[in-house]
Formats: structure tokens, sequence, C-alpha cells
């Protein structure tokens, strides 16, 4: 057996005992993926180069990707009964299908791809270049996330999925990408279909009808997996599927009071690995990233109580919308110019209002609604704005950051009503810097640089003074 | 006079009579196309409907660059900078502005007028994506509300005798644009593609009941003339929009020989191919027609039945190629033209060609090169 | 005191020296495929332009500026090129509340408080149709000798034509096609004209353009453009003597204020 790996997989957080258990699979997925010896040196320039791996936790959480990519690739190996959701998604129903039963993969495959094949490896490009020759081409302002996925099934390194459960209810390009799988491979469908048909202004109130049609596209969603996939759902499938989310969710509270120190302990790079574990996992990946926070949030305490972190005391703080998924220096970017993220819209989730359900909901699949309406995201453009408002007053901040993704049409609905209203309800200065937060090629970190820049030498400016 | 005459003349005048309604009380109701909006309510509660169409002039696409970034489908950008910069009069007109959300382009559209022009009266609802029983039933509440919202606008009670005659029009209004459209079946036939459109495009702004008495002119005409001498391909169009203003590709094909004989188009031709029932509850008639047997437009997932749709116009229309036209960054479509070629060439031996557009007037000439080729290889 | 501010666009490098008495002078060249060597050459032409015959590394302090900021090594400290604008515009006009700088190959506009402080802009650099290489561009294709001429030529026309394609590219085919069809060549170049100053103001539109308004970059000499950007933005725009380096003129003033701080 070959041990060329073991070092950068130590060096993402595995212990030598998981190695040795996992060899025969990592192996067996590296040839899948086209990853060799060769390919060793620039992983671990890499990684070291865009994570803070002094951070034992942080090292996990790059293990707990990796676990989630060996599952991927080897589901179809393993017997597994595939399932695969569009990113972003209402995640119930994922979670209720995995807590099923052990037989079913749930996963955004694509956000595994660009956090291990982008983030690790620096091989994203190739997947990106496959997707684009099969259906999604460049030059279209095409989902990059979409374009993993596609590549990736196009070449061989992930499998065609049992089962695509369509996020029908935000973007467009989703679920008509799994109708091209399904052109091509014949991938059975369940749509999760919703409107968002919010008037503006209407969040945080929405109409009991959209909750009742979301909650009934996702319960029959739930009714064909079961057909399709031929399992049950167990009657506690909710309840099981809540321990990992809720252990997840109680560690962000505990992060976000971390985030409120100066200098902030740690980068938002970091932060975007956790993030996007949990909308992406419904396995061993967000198992293991549970456990890595476990680890990771003492070590940051202790990096609060020594007063250091990853970007200067008194740095001027902003929130910001996304992090780049497959290229962490877009991410950093910002703290390289000198400004500190102690708030992403998650964190802000959990710190701003508490949740209540409006009204009492019958089935599983209309809590789910109800939750996911008022969180914001599926509510609609305003429902997203006021949730960056109300970040505001989660914690002090100097300002925003709003990275909206060109090629994303939900997202870039937020291109420039953003900034007019946080700069006019808050009073802060307010950056619409328009990414791509899959696939850094035509967005890289140089070509942002000068507005980033621009807007932190603002902020720095206007700190300094306001202190004198 | 001919029809198409007739039309132009009403149309000129369109402006200054929908002035003098407004002066007598009556409300104009703007939406934007997608054709499920029911004109019938608005008719019902004696207000006057106006479908926004207009787009195919790039200028206004800077206009709307102040309130939206680029990568949105340039026809909702076009109403995005009719909207807000006043160069369309029949915005200006409008009393209230409705519109059916379909997909994240005109999401775009509703957000501008509800943060950038609070002033206009607005409302919106939801036209699913999907085709089952829930989204019907989410459509059918949809519809309610407009129906309450327009009463309380208009003061207008939308009675159920008032709906049934206004579902009467707009069901003669189907029927004619059906019985002038199936006439194109035949070899030879009388009806101009470009005078179809312009009949579609026409009745967008046009008095329903004078529109419905231009068709009936317009039908008799072409039934009674001699057929057009046309001897070129017969050429299925389909895609994304068509907006009145945006004939280039018709131009085109027009010039290069090819005939017309189909459109498709679920933002710029009416849906005109089945009748709103007149027994039983009427709105959920409305809703059983305008949303469930109107074929759905390609952003419904998934959207097989307006391909396999298209595969039966081609056949029924003995298309000799078809031409899909559909608006940059409208994802949807984009990605349905990868694998639909495929799809159609093994069930109907057809070739498609794909033209895009972000409406830039230079983008004539490779539109011309490629129409051109495909003309001559499918004559062959 | 010498310090210099060396701005190294990708058309363009400028350096301006300054000394206790204030500008001693300053240097524009074409950047090349060397940013570095660029700003190296512009630096030392503008101390010859000075009068002084010292080297580069002689200088007290360098800030460089533009895209190419971070590869110059002459430079002890790098501020953005919205920064460096705002800097220097506020400089030579302190009423400055408002910057329009349209440069080679991106645009920009910026709103300044009356302390020259940056308090909020917009930037495009993803479309070449909005700045000076459109203009170039066009003028090659409409045999303009030379680029300056481009500005009082289009200001000759009464009637200038509709450029509509917002791809340079397309747009040169525009041009070609409404030649042959027999468009009066000073309505094209006006056209031209018109079309990119539609373009940039509609960017600029987004943020409050407030008096007084300035207008920076190479393309500010250009009369034409200069006046159809008055037309769309509804106010008269001020143009500094030299509007090419007051990028570089910022980046020098900033350099004055680190070798103080650094004294």
């Amino acid at each position: 057996m070959a041990d060329y790996y073991d070092e950068l997989f130590k060096l993402c957080g595995f212990e030598d005992e998981e190695i040795e258990e996992e060899r025969t699979r990592i192996e067996k997925a590296f040839e899948r993926l086209g990853i060799g010896p060769e390919d060793m040196e620039t992983a671990d320039s890499w990684v070291r180069q865009n994570h803070d791996v002094t951070l034992k936790g942080v090292r996990k959480l790059l293990g707990a990707w990796l676990k989630e990519l060996i599952d991927l690739v080897l589901a179809r190996d393993d017997g597994k009964k595939i399932v695969y959701f569009g990113f972003p998604a209402i995640l119930g129903p994922g979670l209720m299908l995995s807590a099923s039963s052990d037989d079913v993969f749930v996963c955004a495959p694509d956000m595994v791809l660009d956090h291990t094949m982008g983030q690790i490896f620096n091989k994203l490009t190739p997947i990106l270049e496959a997707g684009e020759a099969n259906g999604l081409p460049s030059g279209h302002a095409l989902c990059s996330l979409w374009q993993a996925k596609i590549g990736g099934v196009a070449l061989g390194m992930i499998p065609v999925p049992d089962l695509a459960l369509a996020s029908s209810y935000y973007c467009d390009m989703g679920s008509k990408a799994d109708d091209l799988v399904t052109a091509q491979f014949g991938v059975p469908m369940a749509y999760i279909d919703g409107v968002m048909d919010s008037s503006w202004g209407e969040y945080p109130d929405y109409l009991p009808e959209r909750v009742h049609y979301l909650g009934a596209q996702i319960d029959q969603a739930l009714k064909k997996a079961e057909k399709v996939l031929d399992i049950e759902i167990v009657p506690d499938a909710w309840e099981k599927s809540q321990k990992d989310s809720r252990a997840f969710v109680n560690n962000l509270l505990r992060l976000l009071d971390l985030m409120r120190a100066d200098p902030v302990p740690v980068s938002v790079a970091e932060l975007e690995l956790l993030e996007a574990l949990s909308g992406s996992s419904t396995g061993r990946g967000i198992r293991e990233g549970v456990k890595a926070m476990e680890i990771l949030i003492p070590e940051l305490e202790e990096r609060v109580k020594a007063g250091t972190g990853a970007v200067e005391k008194g740095a001027p703080r902003v929130i910001t919308w996304v992090g780049h998924c497959a290229d962490p220096r877009v991410t950093r970017l910002v703290e390289d110019v000198g400004l500190a993220v102690p708030l992403t819209l998650t964190l802000a989730w959990v710190g701003g209002p508490p949740f209540k359900p409006k009204r009492t909901y019958a089935t599983p699949g209309e809590k789910i609604a109800d939750y996911e309406l008022a969180t914001g995201i599926f509510h609609g453009t305003d429902g997203v704005i006021k949730r960056f408002e109300m970040g505001a007053k989660v914690m002090k901040l100097d300002g925003f950051i709003m990275n909206y993704l060109y090629n994303c049409r939900p997202d870039a609905l937020l291109s420039h009503n953003t900034k007019k209203y946080l700069e006019e309800k808050t009073g802060l200065p307010v950056l619409a810097l328009e990414i791509d937060a899959f696939d850094s090629r035509a967005y890289s970190a140089a070509s942002l640089r000068t507005k980033v820049e621009t807007f932190a030498h603002m902020l720095k400016a206007k700190k300094k003074s306001a202190k004198e | 006079m001919k029809a198409l005459e007739k039309l132009n003349l009403h149309l000129k005048t369109r402006l200054a009579d929908l002035s003098k309604a407004k002066e007598q009380g009556r409300k104009i109701i703007g939406y934007p196309a997608g054709g499920y909006l029911p004109e019938e309510l608005v008719l019902a509660c004696d207000a006057i409907p106006v479908c926004f169409i207009q787009a195919g002039d790039n200028t206004i696409l800077k206009d709307a660059g102040a309130y939206i970034c680029r990568w949105f489908d340039p026809f909702w950008r076009s109403q995005i900078g009719y909207l807000t910069s006043g160069k369309d009069p029949y915005y200006t007109i409008a009393d209230l502005i409705v519109t059916p959300i379909t997909d994240n382009h005109t999401r775009a559209f509703s957000n501008t007028v509800g943060y950038y022009t609070p002033e206009i009266e607005s409302f919106v609802f939801g036209v699913p994506h999907v085709k089952d029983e829930y989204a019907l039933g989410y459509y059918l509440q949809g519809i309610n509300r407009l129906k309450k919202k327009l009463e309380d606008f208009t003061g207008v009670e939308i009675t159920e005798s008032r709906l049934k005659q206004s579902i009467r029009l707009c069901n003669r209004e189907r029927e004619l644009f059906r019985q002038i459209s199936l006439m194109r079946q035949s070899e030879n036939f009388a009806v101009a593609s470009k005078d179809f459109v312009a009949l579609n495009h026409g009745s967008f702004i046009a008095d329903k009941g004078v529109m419905v008495e231009i068709l009936e002119s317009f039908a008799k005409e072409v039934k009674d003339s001699a057929p057009l001498l046309k001897d070129g391909p017969r050429i299925l169009f389909t895609g994304s929009t068509l907006a009145r203003g945006d004939s280039k590709v018709m131009d085109i094909i027009e010039d290069t020989g090819g005939v017309v004989v189909m459109e498709e188009f679920a933002e710029g031709i009416r849906p005109y191919w089945g009748n709103v029932k007149l027994d039983g509850d009427l709105m959920a008639n409305l809703a059983q027609s305008y949303f469930m047997d109107r074929v759905c437009p390609g952003w419904f997932r998934p959207g097989t039945e307006r391909l396999d749709f298209l595969i039966k116009l081609a056949r029924e229309y003995k298309a000799a190629g078809m031409i899909w036209y559909q608006l940059m960054y409208r994802e949807s479509y984009k990605v349905e033209s990868y694998f639909f070629p495929d799809i159609l060439k093994k069930e109907t031996g057809l070739n498609m060609l794909t033209l895009e557009s972000e409406y830039d007037a230079m983008e004539t000439g490779p539109m011309k090169t490629r129409i051109e080729t495909f003309i001559e290889t499918i004559r062959s | 005191m010498l310090v210099a501010g060396v701005d190294v666009g990708a058309a363009t490098a400028k350096a301006v020296i300054l000394g206790d008495s204030g500008i001693l002078g300053y240097s524009i060249r074409p950047t090349g495929h060397n940013a570095k060597l660029a700003a190296n050459k512009v630096t030392q032409e503008a101390l010859e332009k000075a009068g002084l015959s010292i080297s580069i590394d002689d200088l007290d302090y360098v800030v460089s500026t533009g895209y190419a900021r971070g590869s110059i090594d002459l430079a002890n400290k790098t501020f953005t090129e919205i920064i460096c604008h705002a800097k220097g515009a506020h400089f030579v006009i302190p009423s400055t509340r408002f910057i329009i700088d349209m440069g080679g190959q991106d645009s920009k506009a910026i709103e300044v408080d009356p302390e020259g402080n940056v308090t909020n802009f917009i930037m495009n650099d993803k479309c070449a149709a909005g700045t000076g290489r459109f203009i170039e561009v066009m003028a090659q294709v409409l045999e303009v000798e030379s680029v300056a001429e481009m500005g009082p030529l289009a200001l000759q026309s009464k009637k200038p034509c509709c450029i509509s394609s917002t791809c340079t590219v397309f747009a040169e085919t525009e041009v070609v096609v409404l030649r042959a069809e027999g468009k009066d060549r000073k309505d094209l170049i006006a056209g031209v004209h018109r079309a990119v100053a539609s373009r940039v103001a509609a960017m600029a539109s987004s943020l409050t353009i407030r008096p007084d308004a300035v207008f920076t970059g190479g393309v500010a000499k250009n009369i034409g453009v200069r006046r159809f950007l008055e037309e769309k933005i509804g106010m008269e725009l001020r143009v500094p003597e030299e509007p090419q380096i007051i990028g570089a003129l910022g980046a020098a003033l900033f350099a004055r204020e680190g070798f103080k701080g650094d004294n």
C-alpha cells in the first residue's frame, strides 16, 4: 500500500489509525479523482497557504471534508443508495433520509468537490472545464457550482445518483442542471418547489399558503424518495436528524461569543469550512465537523484569552455574505487588507432574534417550510437584506461587504439594492462586490483586491477620525 | 381597411384612449409578459389590461444598469429600464403593476418595482415551477388574492356574470388566434408569421373588443387570400422571449427565404391553445387553463412538457427545421438548448439552430451567417 | 524631502515628484510589458524633468498605486488608485466632492468628503466599452491619426450616431457598417463618445453626484467625452490641468505623509 498521502492526511487532521483504516478507500478514491504522488506537494503548500493549520480544529475540519469526499466517490462501491441535493438546500428532507437508513448517502456533491479538489488539492479547474463542456458553457453566467457537479459526473469522479432532490424553490439553474443529468443518465427527480413571491418589505411576514405549498412539496419529495430508494422514513427521523444539527447550532452560539473578541480569533476562511460543511453533508462530514468544532472552540478560547487572532486588534469589523468555496485566497482577501470578519450571515442567524413558529403546522414538511421562510434566505430578496440589517445589531460592525455571486440569479438580485438599503438603514458603508464564489478564474483575489483594499482604507480612515 | 392597418391605427391612438379612460375613472393594470395573468379578471372589474412587452433596443439597458447588474435576461432588464426611466409611456400610464412571479428574472423586475418605485401601486403573486395538485392550488390562491386586490383597487366587484362575459371575450380571442395559427399546418397558407406576431403583440396593448374584431377580419382575409408564395423551408421558431421591437431574427429568416410556420415563446406570444371553461367554478377554471393546461415555459421543472410539445408542433406543422432563439442569461433555456437538439433529432430527424441575444444591434451580422447557413442545409 | 508617487496602470505609467516646495516634476510613459521597469523608468524621467540628477534609489519615500502597485520594488507603501485619485483631486481642487476617473482599462466614480476621504465608490473593470480603450479602438477604425484629435472632432458633430453595442468588439463592427452606409465620420466619432459617456454616467449615477464633480484620468483630456458626460450627469465637470497624473499625485502626497510619519 502506498503512503505518499500520509503527511497530507495528517496535516488534514487524520490520526494514524484513521489513515490505516481508510487506506484502501483513500487509494480507490484517489484513482477515480486522478490524484497521485505528484499532487502532494502542491496540496501541502496550498493547504498551509490558505488555512491556519496551527489550529487542530481547522485540520480536523479539512479532514471532515476529505472523509465526505471519500464517502461520496465510493458511495456506489459501498452499496449506498445515493441522493444528491442542490445547494443551497432546505436540508431537512436530506437529513431525514439520511437518518432513516444507513444505506442512504445524501450530500451536495459539488460543494464537496469545491472544498476538497478546490481548497485542498487545487485541482478543480479540470472539473469545471468538464462541466463547461457538458452543458454549462462559460460566458453565460452559469453557476460554477453546478459546473462542478456536472463535470464530476461527466469525468466519472462521482457516481450517478439514484435520486436528485432538486431545490426548486430558490434558483432556476439547479433544477434545470439536474434535468440535464436526468436527460443524460435517467436519474429520477424529486423537485422541492416553492415560489419566492413575497412583496417587497413583507419579511418577516409570509402567507400561510407559502408554508402549505413548500411543505407539501417537501412531504411529496420525501414520499418519492421512499419509493425510489425503497426505504421507509422512520417516525423519529426528524428528531434523529436534529441531533447533529442541534449540536452544530449550539457550538455556533459559542463561536459567535468568541468572535466578539478583538482581535477576532480565527479567519473567516475557517468559518467558511465549517458553515459550508453543515449545508453540504448529512453523514460523516457533518458528524466529524461537529467533533472538529469541539476541538476548535477551546483553541479559540485560548486565543481570546491570550489576545491573539487572525487580524490586528482594532481592525475595522465587517460582515460578509459568503466565503469562497474553492479558493480561500478570495475569502482571505478581506483580512489581508486589514479587515476583521467577526460575523457571517450564518452566525448572524444564530445570534439574531430566535425563530418562533408562526402557527402549528401539521406535517414535517410544513414545519421545515415554516422555519425556512422565517430565516429569510428562501423568503425573498428583502428577507436576505433584512437579515444583514439584523446582523449589524447582533454585534457592532463598521461596515458590510455584500459579495454577490454574478452567476447565481437569486443572489445577483442583491447587486444594487442591498448597498442602497443597508447604507440608508444603518449608516454604515457597504461594498457591493461581484464575485464567483465557486470559481476564481474570472474573479480572482488579485482582480478583486483594488475594491476591497479601497473599502478597507475607507473604514480605517473613518475609524481613525472617529477616535480623534 | 385591412385588419393590420386597423390594428396599427388603433395602436397609434391607444395611449390617448387610455388617458381618456383614466379620466373617466377606469384603472389601467399593467403587467409584464409571461401569460400568467388572467386578463379576464382585469376586464371583469372594468379595468384595462396592458402588457409590458416592449424590448429589443439595448440602449435602455444602460438605464437598467443603475438598478441591477448585467447578468439578467435583457428583456427583464429592459423592463427595469423602462419602468425606472419613464421612457415607456405604458409604464407611466399604469395605475397598478401586477407581476406574476415566474422565475428569478421576473423577480429582478418585481424587486425593482417594490423597492425603487414604491410610489407605484404593485401586487405580486407566484407561479409555481412544477405541475401538480399543490402547485395548481397555489396558483389558484394567488389569482384569488389578485381578484380581491383588483376589486379593492377598482371598487368594482368581479361578479360571476362579469367574469363569464370577460372569459367569453378572451376565449374568442384565443379561438381566433388558434384558428389563424392552424391555417399554417397546410402546405399553402396566407398567414405571414410577422403578421401573426404583430397581431399577438398588438393584442397585448389593444382594446380587447377591438382586437377580437380585428382578428375576425384578419381570419376572413387570410382565409380568402391566395396563399403566400413561399417555397423556403418551414421553420418552427421557438425560444424564451419574442418582444415587440425585437424583430431582427424574424427579418433575417424572411430575407433568407425561411418560412416561419409556428412561434412558441412563453413571453411574447399569447397562449392560445385552449379555452377557459364556462361552467362550474370560474376561478378554478381560470387556474386550470392558465396554469395546468397551458404548455409550460422553459423554466418549469421539468421542461419536458414543452419539449414534447415542440416535437408535436414540428410534426403537425411539417417543420423542416427549428430555430431556438433565446436571450442571454436565461439559464433554463440555455441548459435545455444543450440537450434538446439530440432529442429533437432522434424523434423527428430535424436539426435545430440555437441563437442568443443581448439585444445588441451588431449581433445581426453573426446571426445572419448562422441562419443563412442553417436554411441552406435544411433546404437541401 | 524628495518623495515620489508612481501610478502603474495597464496602459500608462505615471510618476510625480514632490519636494518641500510642491510638485517638482512628473512624467507619463506607456507601461509596456514590464510594470517594474516602467515604474523605474517613469520615476527617473520625472526626476529628470524636475531638473534633479539623483537616482530613484535616493528618493526619501515612494508610494505606488495602480493595478501593478504590488509589484513595484521601488515602493515603500501602496494605496489603491481609488484612494490616490481622491487624494490627488482634492489636493488640486479642494472643493472636490465627486470624481469620475476614466483610464485605459477601467473607470471609477468616487464620492469624497470635504477632507478628501473616500466615502463611497464604484468601479467597473469588467468591460472595455466604458474606458479609454474604446476610444482608442474607434480612433483606429475611423482612421483618426491621433487619439487626441477624437474629442474635438466629436464636438463638430450636430447629429451623433447611435452606437448601441455593449461590446467593444461588436461596436467596432457597428461603426464600420455605419460608415459603409455613408454616415458622417464626425457623427460616428460623436456617437462613440456619447456611448462611452453614457456607460460611465450610468455607473456613476448609482452614487450621489455632488458638485464639485471632477474628471480625472487620461480620458479627461478628451473634450468630447467630457461634454457628453456633463450632459448625462447634468453637472459641470472640472478637469485638473494634468488629469492623467492625479493618481500619481495622490500617491506622492501619501509618500510625503509616509516620510513625515517616519521622521
